[in-house]
């Protein structure tokens, strides 16, 4: 997957599932980074310690790839979903919130204009649930979770910078994963940036705080600063 | 919850990143997803 003119690269531009299920081959890997390398754009490959091979890491290094700012991988079971306090008012939205629900997590991913539409056209689609927390009926944070089969993975959290540190995201949490569990998932899945000494944690201490377990660190590989 | 299943946490991100590339708008998009990785069904 590839969107030009959107960053960071790890997010918006990698190829996800290689070395997932099954082993990658050097020539199933070269076939990849010839495709994505057409795009002439800086992409990122993830490899966790469970991809395959164990060597497909050590294949990347030596294409040119290195090392970039890792996720750490959480999941939970469904059962009992955690209750938070809150004072916003949290609601499942539908299409009539599409715009709103791009433009909160457009603005609180400091994202372009052309994805707000992008992510708003969630809200209101098949095995997506697109939840909004709303200050005195002005929508603030937003998040979604998206259900197939048994698992549920939460994604797109975000809060306008001026309703940060108000528990908006505990609440999304917990919602989403009541919602999932509603919907037949056994396992919640999420992830964000590996806990560092000059990053930000609030996501991490939210995700920890909704009863998740850290799984894998999964790192992502970026390829060389002009590819190909 | 251990132990998990490393190829279903993943799958689950990848399922909703497919589903999610699905709704790009053509002006941002450049291409859904590599033909090396696993097969997905064709956009609606």
């Amino acid at each position: 997957m590839s969107c030009r003119g959107i960053e960071p690269a790890s997010l918006f531009r990698r190829a996800v599932g290689l070395g997932v299920g099954r082993a990658a081959t050097p020539a199933e890997l070269d076939d990849v980074l010839a495709h994505m390398n057409a795009r002439e754009l800086r992409y990122a490959i993830p490899v966790a310690e469970a991809s395959q091979p164990a060597a497909l890491a050590s294949w990347l290094e030596a294409r040119g790839f290195t090392r970039g700012y890792a996720w750490m991988k959480f999941c939970r079971a469904c059962d009992d979903p955690p209750h938070v306090e809150t004072a916003l008012d949290i609601r499942v939205v539908g299409r009539d919130s599409a715009a709103a629900f791009g433009h909160v997590v457009a603005e609180g991913f400091g994202l372009p204009p052309p994805v707000a539409p992008w992510v708003g056209a969630l809200a209101g689609r098949p095995n997506w649930i697109c939840v909004m927390a709303f200050a005195e009926g002005v929508p603030v944070a937003a998040g979604a979770v998206h259900v197939r089969g048994d698992h549920a993975w939460l994604g797109l959290a975000a809060t306008l910078p001026s309703h940060r540190g108000h528990g908006a995201q505990g609440a999304l949490l917990a919602r989403r994963i009541a919602e999932a569990k509603a919907r037949g998932a056994r396992v919640a899945v999420t992830e964000t940036g590996e806990r560092l000494p000059d990053k930000p944690s609030n996501s991490y201490r939210n995700i920890l705080r909704a009863g998740f377990e850290e799984a894998y660190l999964r790192q992502n590989y970026l390829s060389p600063a002009t590819p190909g | 919850m251990a132990p998990y299943d490393f190829a279903k946490l993943e799958n689950a991100e990848f399922d909703a990143c497919i589903d999610l590339y699905r709704a790009v708008p053509e002006e941002i998009r450049v291409a859904r997803r590599s033909r090396c990785t696993r097969s997905a069904p064709k956009p609606a």
